[in-house]
């Protein structure tokens, strides 16, 4: 069983996360325009296992992700991806990626939904999103109870992840499995969000060249192939939720998942601001430090205040446990922070002047980070939509 | 072409696209069919015969009809370059920007092609008329900045990085015709424009930024203050140089690099620009860098130890450079913004082509009006700034508050759409086949190259310092 952490617990969690990201990871990553190879990934993730920061089990308390019932937790979590993010977004990306996939594997297990055991070298990955979007009002219909029959279509399109829906993820180059959401019965009242164990050798999939971001992983572009199509149900194994688990299990891990996303973004802004107001206090045009400038103060103040209202707002939400109540906070703060911190990033970049076009200055892939983590599990236009719905829903 | 041929050509047009409109018989969810007693297109064509010169319908592309709202000249040259663009950029652009990072002195085999063809085109002689240049005389009657604008534009909305493989060679012959120095024009320029327009590639670069310096060189009160870095010290004959000039655009393969370097013991006044072969001892290319986008161009570190440099590689005089610099930022600004457009159309067709072709719900995104709202946003940001560029490169003269406030407002409003397409596309808009992430790589530059937009908004207010303070009190 979980155990319940206290203040002090985190903040030693915290220094035993701050220890661990500058002696293991950071020296990985010191120097941002050379790739990082597979094999140092691979390390990086068992080392992480090894400290406990990911968990296949819910005992230790101090993994990322352990429960979503205690704020204290989720205030660890979200803290610990901001420190790991400030040395490596994609490392921290990975980290949440696999933290998330073991909750839900619990989860799963716990509501004997599913039942799946890995064997030593299978690296899983979990992907919630469909194919585009958030599924316009569907999704946020099913989550409230409210779909209908025009819904329950919709997202049957948006989970098919068929021919022509190339659904996107990002992961360890090595992952062998993939947790992906599946809508079932979509013609019946038992319509539901099943949750389905897919091999990747069973997958068509193929890794983009160049992805904008994150690129310490392998950014796939994937469908199901005809063994694992639903006409081909038998071969895959599925969970057997019931609607309300459906609904409770599916908003609790989107919760998560925006939660991981904006506080790993927050965590790269953080970082790129204390870049670029160490440059700003020591590079001189103009006869003085750029700092003296009011147009490098703008710049500056841009990116210190979106991290510091970001961090407000995520803050705020982490005072909660994270269920079906807290979706339109948790949906709001990633509609509105993740733009701000996008800004604050691109505003960081440019007190660099043209250095910070430069790979090795390691602004500009912050930059590219923070934009390519906002495209996921929803961007501003579509978290709007889902928003607008959830009140429509009330 | 005459009045009645053009009305014909019109018509053509407009009868081709309602065809192809009709045959399809498709309409976008919440729209009135073309054919409904409410739709534009039929109302309009039953009204009076005397008020259809005022109402139409317009059914040719934006792209066209802001095509054919330029000069003839002009609407031949801007159809030359995008058939160029079409034709032999943008098979390259994404293979370029996702090759490997070549030392310096390699270069990809298909841009040593592309470079050659590019100056038999006459790419790299286009700021002159003929027979000297390739500029067809009656199309130079319009300011070389107009015609800069829609070639870089249409260049840019195929790939940023070779758009400027193209185009930095104008800013580095820049000195040569902005100093007024025809001795100098003669012997440097007249000798390379021919080389160009045989189809041997002789380029220029235009080397002002130091690493100490990036802001300094391009604005008065930052210069007075600067101790500048590479020095120019005199000897008997000419010139020795020593200093390093970073972030040179096409600085890897120019042949000749338009060098400013200021005199010994003397500051950013004493700015003189020299006329400096990549062959010459003591000249190196220390490192191409590694950029976020426009991957195809070098962004080059050159090294000066004690470069000779003849008195008659001088160009506009000792002490001129300065002036000469300034002069040209003010000519080479409003590209900058034209290179905007481009990625801002760029952005625009990507995301078009992806709204149009990708299905939600078994419905192409284009019918959801979430989609068609930010699609408008982005055609309107992607026009109004043309617009400005069009508007304000009409003329010779390019002020400095007038470029100035060209590229720091169109280069912000690109990044907005080139951001904006990334959103349409959802998980998509990260993948770079998708190509929308590449104009916003490529973009991204145009907000910090040619003076930060911060610099560039003081020089709009330097540019009417006089008019403001007039009004102080």
């Amino acid at each position: 069983m979980f155990q319940s952490l206290s203040q002090s617990d985190i903040i030693s969690l915290n220094d035993h996360v701050a220890r661990f990201s500058e002696r293991a990871i950071a020296p990985n990553f010191s120097q941002p325009e050379t790739l990082v190879s597979s094999d140092k990934i691979e390390l990086l993730i068992d080392s992480a296992f090894e400290q406990g920061l990911i968990s296949t089990e819910c005992s230790e308390g101090m993994g990322l992700w352990v429960t979503t019932e205690d704020p204290l937790q989720i205030q660890f979590s979200c803290q610990a991806l901001r420190k790991i993010a400030s040395i490596n977004p994609g490392i921290a990306y990975q980290f949440h990626q696999l933290a998330l996939t073991f909750y839900l594997l619990r989860e799963l297990k716990n509501i004997r939904a599913m039942d799946i055991t890995l064997a030593g070298e299978e690296l899983p990955a979990a992907v919630l999103q469909g194919h585009f979007g958030l599924a316009r009002y569907s999704l946020v219909r099913f989550l409230k109870g409210a779909a209908k029959a025009k819904d329950f279509e919709l997202l049957s399109d948006y989970f098919g992840h068929r021919a022509g829906q190339q659904s996107t993820l990002f992961a360890h180059r090595d992952w062998t499995h993939l947790l992906s959401p599946v809508m079932v019965d979509h013609h019946s009242s038992d319509a539901t969000i099943q949750f389905e164990w897919l091999e990747r050798q069973n997958l068509i999939s193929s890794t983009e060249e160049h992805g904008h971001g994150l690129n310490e992983l392998g950014h796939y572009v994937w469908q199901l192939s005809s063994k694992q199509s639903p006409s081909n149900s038998k071969a895959v194994q599925r969970s057997t939720l019931s609607p309300a688990q459906s609904r409770s299990l599916y908003s609790r891990v989107l919760q998560m998942q925006w939660m991981g996303l904006s506080n790993i973004a927050l965590g790269s802004l953080g970082h790129a601001y204390t870049l670029a107001n160490d440059y700003a206090a020591l590079r001189v045009q103009g006869g003085s430090t750029i700092n003296q400038h009011a147009a490098v103060r703008n710049l500056l103040m841009d990116a210190k205040s979106a991290y510091s209202t970001s961090l407000n707002l995520i803050e705020r939400a982490c005072q909660y446990p994270i269920d079906e109540s807290s979706l339109f906070e948790i949906a709001n703060i990633r509609m509105k922070a993740h733009p701000m911190i996008c800004q604050g990033a691109n505003q960081a970049l440019q007190v660099f002047g043209g250095m910070g076009y430069m790979q090795d200055a390691g602004m500009e892939k912050i930059v590219r980070d923070c934009m390519q983590l906002r495209l996921m599990n929803g961007t501003p236009i579509e978290l709007s939509l889902f928003i607008s719905e959830l009140e429509q829903c009330k | 072409m005459n009045a009645q041929t053009k009305i014909f050509e019109r018509l053509a047009n407009h009868k081709t696209l309602l065809a192809t409109h009709q045959s399809k018989q498709k309409q976008l969810e919440g729209y009135v069919s073309t054919t409904s007693h409410y739709s534009t297109r039929r109302v309009f064509n039953e009204i009076s015969s005397l008020s259809k010169p005022i109402i139409q319908y317009n059914p040719l592309e934006v792209w066209e009809q802001d095509t054919r709202s330029l000069p003839r000249q002009l609407v031949k040259y801007r159809r030359e370059v995008r058939e160029f663009s079409i034709r032999h950029l943008q098979p390259l652009a994404q293979k370029i920007d996702l090759a490997e990072h070549l030392p310096v002195g390699v270069s990809h085999p298909d841009i040593d092609k592309l470079l050659k063809m590019a100056a038999k085109k006459g790419f790299f002689s286009d700021m002159l008329p003929k027979p000297v240049g390739s500029v067809p005389l009656l199309r130079y009657r319009y300011p070389l900045a107009w015609q800069q604008a829609i070639k870089v534009e249409e260049l840019a909305r195929s790939c940023g990085g070779l758009m400027l493989l193209l185009s930095a060679h104008n800013l580095g012959i820049a000195p040569l015709l902005m100093s007024g120095d025809l001795g100098a024009a003669r012997k440097f320029l007249l000798p390379a424009l021919k080389e160009n327009k045989s189809g041997e590639a002789h380029l220029f670069a235009y080397g002002i930024t130091e690493p100490a310096a990036g802001s300094d060189v391009e604005e008065g009160h930052g210069a007075s203050l600067y101790k500048p870095g590479t020095v120019a010290k005199r000897v008997t004959g000419g010139w020795k140089i020593s200093g390093r000039k970073c972030f040179i655009s096409g600085g890897d393969i120019a042949k000749s690099i338009t060098v400013f370097a200021a005199l010994e013991g003397e500051g950013i006044e004493s700015w003189t620009c020299f006329l400096v072969r990549n062959n010459m001892p003591g000249f190196s290319v220390v490192r191409n860098e590694l950029k976020m986008g426009m991957r195809a161009s070098a962004a080059a570190e050159l090294e000066l130890d004690n470069v000779f440099v003849p008195d008659d590689h001088v160009i506009g005089g000792l002490r001129n450079g300065w002036a000469i610099n300034r002069s040209i930022l003010n000519l080479s600004r409003l590209p900058v913004a034209a290179m905007a457009v481009g990625f801002a159309q760029s952005a625009t067709d990507a995301a078009m082509d992806f709204v149009c072709r990708y299905k939600l719900g078994g419905k192409e995104l284009i019918h959801y009006q979430e989609t068609q709202l930010e699609l408008a946003q982005m055609i309107a940001d992607t026009s109004a700034i043309r617009s400005l560029v069009w508007q304000s490169s009409q003329s010779w003269v390019s002020t400095q508050g007038k470029s100035a406030l060209n590229k720091f407002y169109c280069t912000d409003l690109a990044v907005k759409v080139c951001k904006r397409a990334m959103d349409m596309m959802s998980n998509h808009g990260g993948l770079h086949s998708n190509s929308a992430e590449k104009a916003f790589r490529d973009a991204r530059l145009t907000q910090i190259f040619e003076g930060t937009n911060q610099i560039n908004r003081l020089a709009l207010i330097e540019d009417i310092q006089e008019q403001l303070v007039s009004k102080m009190s």
